[in-house]
């Protein structure tokens, strides 16, 4: 197969998703609608944080903190009547400002210090936040942050929330995708080989760790304000170091350094997460059930994915794509992606 | 002078309860390079199954070192689970938070979701220069005193230490020297498993122990042994202390809600501090 | 997630038409496309494959005569487990007691339960699962914050919630839809108050948590002090997470002051308790009814011995007079309880029952619709096992301080104070 047809099919996959998932939301029920909202959250932080890792090669455990900024920054600002949609645009300024501004000494630091760095960040972020009742509500949190508006648009019901997070996410991508396919892009994947070889060629590493540490927590900042307008209630219990660490698993899960993966890890994590936490709630189970499941099994598949397929879906896919010979027929995600979640051991073996 | 007696030997104490964490942090990431988020799971189980045995009748003391046996041999179940194969540092790490879940819902099926708690060393408090002080606080600094020394004569002074140092440093001399670098590795995590067992049980008694409490010993294990870049015993007994006395001291002196914050802060202006230093002593 | 559902209720997908297709695309796909790997997305196409399916099946057919829906979110997994937990069983417990009698109006209840994970923002998306499954009421959260977060969804789908969380604020000024079980923070302080002015004792130092329930309730106690003639001479705040209470302890010890007063839920309250005891602390310490069940009582051990602890009228049901109105309801509740999960209630397990048996008279008296059982609640008069309730539509926590109860912790065991044994008669 032709270099040219291998994109193509990719391209067209790419495009089948693409209006598959603007589809989704007419069909699906409003509980579902709620959950593609999570997803499509969640993908936004992902994108940022993979790029993050995968081609800054920096791991931040506290990704949440830049959520919660954005979150915090549109719903203080919604709450005091600002406009919604400014509320919503500053959510990822806040955001991406203050991780440059954090950022300038804590790049500073290299491989876990930094991971620590921005754990600890989180950290006092949220007791910040408690602290200061004033602004954010304190514990109690911020109620009656009304709907958001785009225009003469009200956006309110999850559906509307489900298109708004679709154009957000398919922006996010493609901005990071070309970011990526760009020579920042190639930079930034230097210098998560070699940061010495990087910086010997004669680029800024520095810089460009700053920049894509801004971008990422941008990334974060939007997708914290659509939440915010979203629930119509925050309180610093939405975002807990668990969240930041389920961030980090998602991208770990999708496949580390790859755009899609983001996607493939927010979608995969996520629905795993949801059907074991409804699961064991019936009456009649044990009232333990749920904390086996969404602790116990989960844990589980994540161990099994990991040890499984290492390189996480999109990158194992990646490998096997990489292998396959010209005979190979463009129809084949839909298989690949349920066994990869139902039968990694054969997709393990045949890899 | 009594409140600032009272703070000075809880802080120490805490903070060496942190450095016991952490030195399981820094064997395991000496010998194998993981990062091992499961450590505070060490802990949990090292306190909770001594209170199983101390309830079973077991006598106090063979209830805690069976306990802290029966911790090291999850520690090896963990390293096999984490390191046995080739596999990347990053799902070796993610895999060790999978696991302290797992713990957490195991814990969660034994204990149940109460705190749990038994009496530590027994006798009466004793006073300091007119502070009281937990008798338990006093037994956490004998053992932790013992630990850290024999830490350091292990890694220094033997030819096993050495050995497991190696491991991490130069993987392709160790093994062409003789070592087998996974079987350290999981002697790390045997070792790594009993000091995070040992943390557990003499911290229960001060301060009960619960199924998820693992997230909490976990990141403050890590903020000490960061200290020491994850690799010296030595700096993560002193970033535990740091940690502990800060946290003291901020809340005696002005309010306890910022006491785990600002001592974060402080670790995070050491480790500039420290970035700093190197980067001038490179330049020279 | 409907999907979910049906593997939860035992359904195979193949039943349901659209799911058993879903399922049948599956197999057939995975054969055909084996020899393929692509690059992109792969995992995505599964994950939308599985939420098509999981929307599309069975809408929920509202018949008559079918058994009545009623929701539940509660904190099955978390840091509110211990109190979700409770939850359940008490709510379980009462939607069994009322079922094997026969249901009501002839009519069995189906209680649906989610699973919060002690977040807000999967409360939200519970409530819409419930709302999709049709349920007419909703046994309310009991994390705080969770209840915060639904409110704008209960009052748009306008289904009553009546909630087990113990957030003054979602019930002042009453609000269309929610209502309350627990105690209010307000009424539990005043009654603290009482039984220090009973005791003497007018200078008073606190200490809360920051979580909501600490800051509401100090804040509450606060503004009603100086009509008890209490004066609060220190207030230290700590963190829900907090280990060491050294700092606090310090400087209560050298304020001065006749009792402290302890805001807060969770973990903390234990160690608190027992650095107290240690640091030779002999003044009153007092709980609020957070600290009313063997959650506190069990880990604290001796060092608990002789605290005083608010608690919900339910928690003293052994040693009420038998010419107490709520006493029978409280003890049939409470032996049930005991008999099958080895412990006496604690005060979640009650707020739930509670819950459960207030929607269910107001479908016997309303019928089973969320207006009519609104229209219910609005007026309804009830005794459950946290004590006698009366709801208007400006009140809809239901409660006074005379359902409020003054305990001591003696062994483990709440044991009614002299001043709460004047009170009950």
């Amino acid at each position: 197969m032709s270099e040219r047809m291998r994109s193509s099919i990719v391209l067209s996959l790419a495009v089948v998703i693409g209006l598959s998932t603007l589809a989704l939301p007419l069909v699906l029920s409003s509980s579902d609608v709620e959950i593609y909202v999570t997803i499509g959250l969640a993908t936004i932080v992902v994108t940022g944080l993979s790029l993050l890792m995968g081609f800054a090669g920096q791991v931040s455990l506290g990704q949440a903190a830049f959520y919660g900024v954005g979150a915090y920054t549109a719903g203080i600002m919604a709450v005091h009547h600002w406009p919604s949609l400014v509320a919503l645009m500053a959510a990822p300024i806040a955001a991406g400002v203050i991780a440059f501004v954090i950022g300038v000494p804590l790049l500073r630091l290299k491989g876990h210090a930094l991971v620590f760095s921005t754990l600890a960040f989180q950290l006092i972020l949220l007791v910040v936040i408690e602290n200061t009742s004033f602004l954010t509500g304190g514990a109690i949190g911020l109620s009656g942050i009304p709907a958001l508006r785009i225009g003469p648009l009200a956006i309110s019901t999850g559906k509307d929330y489900a298109y708004l997070v679709w154009v957000v996410a398919v922006a996010v991508l493609l901005i990071t995708r070309n970011l990526t396919r760009s020579r920042p892009g190639r930079a930034l994947r230097a210098m998560a080989i070699t940061a010495s070889g990087a910086s010997a060629a004669g680029i800024a590493v520095e810089s460009y760790k700053l920049k894509d540490f801004t971008l990422s927590a941008a990334y974060a900042g939007i997708a914290g304000g659509i939440y915010v307008f979203f629930i119509g209630y925050i309180s610093p219990d939405a975002f807990p170091v668990t969240l930041s660490i389920e961030f980090v698993i998602m991208v770990v899960v999708g496949g580390i350094g790859t755009v899609s993966g983001a996607f493939v890890g927010a979608a995969v994590v996520t629905v795993i997460s949801q059907v074991l936490t409804s699961l064991g709630t019936s009456p009649s189970l044990p009232p333990d059930l749920p904390t086996v499941l969404s602790l116990g099994v989960y844990a589980l598949i994540l161990i099994i994915i990991l040890r499984l397929i290492p390189a996480g879906v999109v990158g194992t896919l990646s490998d096997l794509w990489k292998k396959t010979k010209p005979s190979a027929s463009a129809s084949g995600p839909v298989d690949t992606t349920g066994r990869s979640v139902l039968g990694p051991a054969v997709q393990a073996k045949d890899g | 002078m009594s409140a600032f007696t009272e703070y000075l030997i809880t802080g120490i104490a805490r903070g060496l309860v942190f450095a016991l964490l952490a030195t399981g942090f820094v064997l395991i990431y000496r010998v194998t390079r993981v990062v091992n988020f499961a450590q505070g799971a060490f802990a949990v189980f090292g306190g909770l199954l001594t209170f199983s045995l101390l309830r079973a009748g077991i006598p106090q003391g063979v209830s805690e070192v069976l306990a802290v046996l029966a911790v090291a041999v999850i520690g090896l179940i963990f390293g096999v689970i984490t390191i046995a194969g080739k596999i990347p540092l990053l799902s070796s790490l993610i895999i060790t938070i999978g696991l302290a879940m797992l713990s957490e819902a195991v814990a969660m099926l034994v204990w149940g979701s109460i705190p749990i708690s038994y009496s530590g060393l027994a006798g009466h408090d004793f006073v300091i220069l007119g502070a009281v002080v937990q008798r338990q606080y006093l037994l956490v600094l004998i053992v932790s005193l013992v630990l850290f020394g024999s830490m350091a004569l292990l890694f220094d002074r033997t030819y096993f230490g050495k050995a497991m140092t190696a491991c991490a440093s130069n993987a392709y001399a160790a093994k062409l020297s003789g070592i087998n670098v996974k079987r350290m590795g999981l002697l790390a995590f045997v070792l790594g498993g009993a000091l995070g067992g040992i943390g557990g049980a003499l911290l229960t008694p001060v301060e009960p122990m619960t199924y998820n409490a693992d997230v909490s010993l976990s990141i403050l294990g890590f903020a000490a042994a960061i200290v020491g870049g994850l690799t010296s015993p030595g700096l993560a007994v002193a970033g535990g202390l740091v940690f502990g006395l800060t946290e003291q001291f901020v809340s005696g002196y002005w309010s306890p809600s910022y006491d785990t914050a600002v001592a974060l802060a402080l670790l995070i202006v050491v480790l500039l501090w420290q970035a700093r230093r190197m980067r001038l002593e490179g330049l020279e | 997630m409907h999907l979910i559902q049906t593997i939860r209720r035992g359904g195979g997908l193949q039943k349901e038409g659209d799911g058993g297709l879903c399922r049948n695309l599956f197999r057939k796909e995975r054969g055909r496309l084996r020899k393929t790997a692509t690059a992109s997305v792969a995992v995505v196409s599964f994950a939308l494959l599985l939420a098509a399916c999981s929307s599309s099946p069975s809408k929920p057919v509202a018949k008559a005569k079918g058994p009545i829906k009623i929701g539940m979110i509660t904190s099955l997994t978390g840091p509110y487990t211990p109190l979700g937990t409770n939850d359940k069983l008490g709510a379980v417990q009462e939607v069994n007691a009322i079922n094997a009698t026969g249901g009501v109006n002839g009519r069995k209840i189906d209680l649906i339960v989610q699973d919060d994970t002690t977040n807000p923002s999967q409360a939200v998306v519970d409530w819409k699962t419930l709302m999709s499954d049709g349920v007419v009421a909703v046994v309310g959260p009991v994390f705080s914050s969770s209840c915060m977060a639904i409110i704008p969804d209960v009052q748009a789908s306008k289904v009553p919630s009546v909630d087990t969380c113990a957030a003054d604020s979602q019930v002042t000024p009453a609000r269309k839809y929610v209502f309350m079980t627990p105690p209010t923070t307000l009424i539990v302080g005043k009654q603290l108050l009482a039984y220090m002015k009973a005791k003497g004792i007018t200078r008073v130092a606190v200490a809360h948590d920051t979580s909501s329930f600490g800051e509401a309730g100090w804040h509450e106690m606060k503004a009603e002090a100086s009509t008890y003639g209490i004066h609060f001479i220190y207030d230290g705040t700590f963190q829900v997470t907090s280990t060491t209470f050294t700092s606090i302890l310090t400087a209560v010890k050298s304020s001065g002051a006749q009792a402290l007063m302890v805001w807060g839920a969770g973990p903390a309250e234990v160690g608190l308790t027992a650095q107290f005891r240690a640091m030779g602390l002999t003044i009153p310490l007092l709980f609020s009814h957070a600290e009313a069940s063997m959650l506190y009582t069990k880990p604290a051990g001796a060092a608990g011995n002789g605290a005083i602890i608010a608690s919900s009228i339910g928690g003293i049901g052994p040693y009420l007079p038998s010419s107490y109105p709520a006493k029978s309801t409280i003890m049939s509740f409470a032996n049930t309880f005991k008999a099958k999960n080895g412990y006496y209630p604690p005060e979640f397990a009650f707020d739930a029952g509670g819950a459960v048996a207030m929607i269910a008279k107001a479908i016997k008296e309303n019928g089973a619709t969320p207006a009519g059982i609104d229209a219910a609640l609005n007026h309804m008069t009830i005794t459950t096992g946290d004590g006698t309730y009366s709801f208007s539509p400006t009140d809809h926590s239901g409660l006074t301080t005379n359902q409020v109860a003054i305990t001591r912790d003696t062994n483990g065991t709440l044991v009614p104070t002299k001043f709460t044994k004047a009170m009950v008669g």
